[in-house]
């Protein structure tokens, strides 16, 4: 195999050659204490990304109920082209020809 | 991956669910092999292995009823316990800026090797590139630390990379490309910085 002229390429063909730790069993009691704190209820700590997601999708649901509730509570206001009924009177209707 | 004989997996799994102990014991050991590679191997500064590779086993657990089958268990357990080492990576914020002077001998007379002689650096050097290496890789954000270290440490093909991480070939081509970039410039840095200590 041809000697790589990149430096980077040099000194990690370099380092796959170091010496690769023998597999390992589990030291003494490392399955016992895992299962322990299984038995325990315990739960992993959740990562960054899993509470930013959490936080997320409940500030998605929040957003979804709250833009019902608006809807549902200001529905002329929001749509009034749909609700209201224009007559031709009200289209020609004039308050200062009035008086 | 890391599907030994002697255990049956799928048994295993199952008595896992319905609350075994003597189940979740069994493939504990089993894994552990697996799971103490992948944490050695990406394992952030100051962290305990153990805390690490227990903390990988909880959430092998609390999440074993969302496997389903569909990959082997060894790749699911290796995708697990690869995202919770970059969670890990992702809290440490500060990373480090090496100097000359932070190197040890052997490290610093591999780099010198690299660097300036024509022949090829001697094999019994591996173990200090190896030491070098881990230095270097920390100045990396912990995506590109990952990436570099299963496509030019372990050699493993794009295609498995995007296999055990889930991004793209393409991201994966793109970070090792980045990622090796900036570890050039690390160097050229290093020597730099040789010269004027």
């Amino acid at each position: 195999m041809s000697e790589p002229k990149d430096n980077w390429q040099k000194l990690a063909r370099l380092a796959r050659q170091a010496p690769k730790p023998a597999k390992e069993a589990a030291p003494f009691g490392f399955a016992t204490r895992v299962s322990a704190r299984r038995a325990g209820g315990e739960t992993p700590a959740p990562s960054t990304w899993d509470v930013l997601e959490a936080f997320s999708l409940r500030s998605l649901a929040v957003a979804g109920v709250l833009m019902v509730a608006v809807l549902f509570t200001s529905y002329d206001v929001a749509t009034p082209g749909w609700t209201q009924q224009y007559t031709v009177a009200d289209a020609t209707f004039d308050p200062i020809f009035e008086e | 991956m890391g599907e030994q004989p002697g255990l049956d997996v799928a048994v295993c799994l199952a008595r896992v669910r319905e609350r075994d102990e003597d189940a979740a014991r069994a493939l504990v050991e089993h894994l552990y092999p697996l799971v103490i590679k992948i944490v050695r191997a990406h394992l952030p500064r100051r962290l305990d292995e153990e805390d690490l590779a227990q903390e990988i086993f909880m959430k092998v657990f609390a999440n074993a009823a969302q496997y389903r089958g569909e990959v082997p268990f060894g790749h699911w357990v290796s995708r697990v316990a690869v995202s919770t080492c970059l969670d890990r990576l992702r809290a440490q914020k500060r990373r480090p800026e090496w100097r000359w002077a932070d190197l040890s001998e052997g490290e610093a007379q591999v780099l010198d090797t690299i660097l300036h002689n024509e022949q090829a650096p001697h094999p019994s050097q591996a173990a200090d590139a190896g030491e070098l290496v881990g230095k270097l890789l920390q100045t990396l954000s912990p995506e590109d630390q990952l990436v570099i270290r299963l496509l030019d440490l372990e050699e493993r093909s794009v295609a498995d990379i995007a296999t055990q991480t889930g991004w793209s070939q393409t991201l994966v081509k793109v970070r090792a490309f980045r990622a090796r970039r900036k570890l050039r410039k690390q160097l050229e840095q290093l020597e730099k910085l040789k010269r004027h200590e």
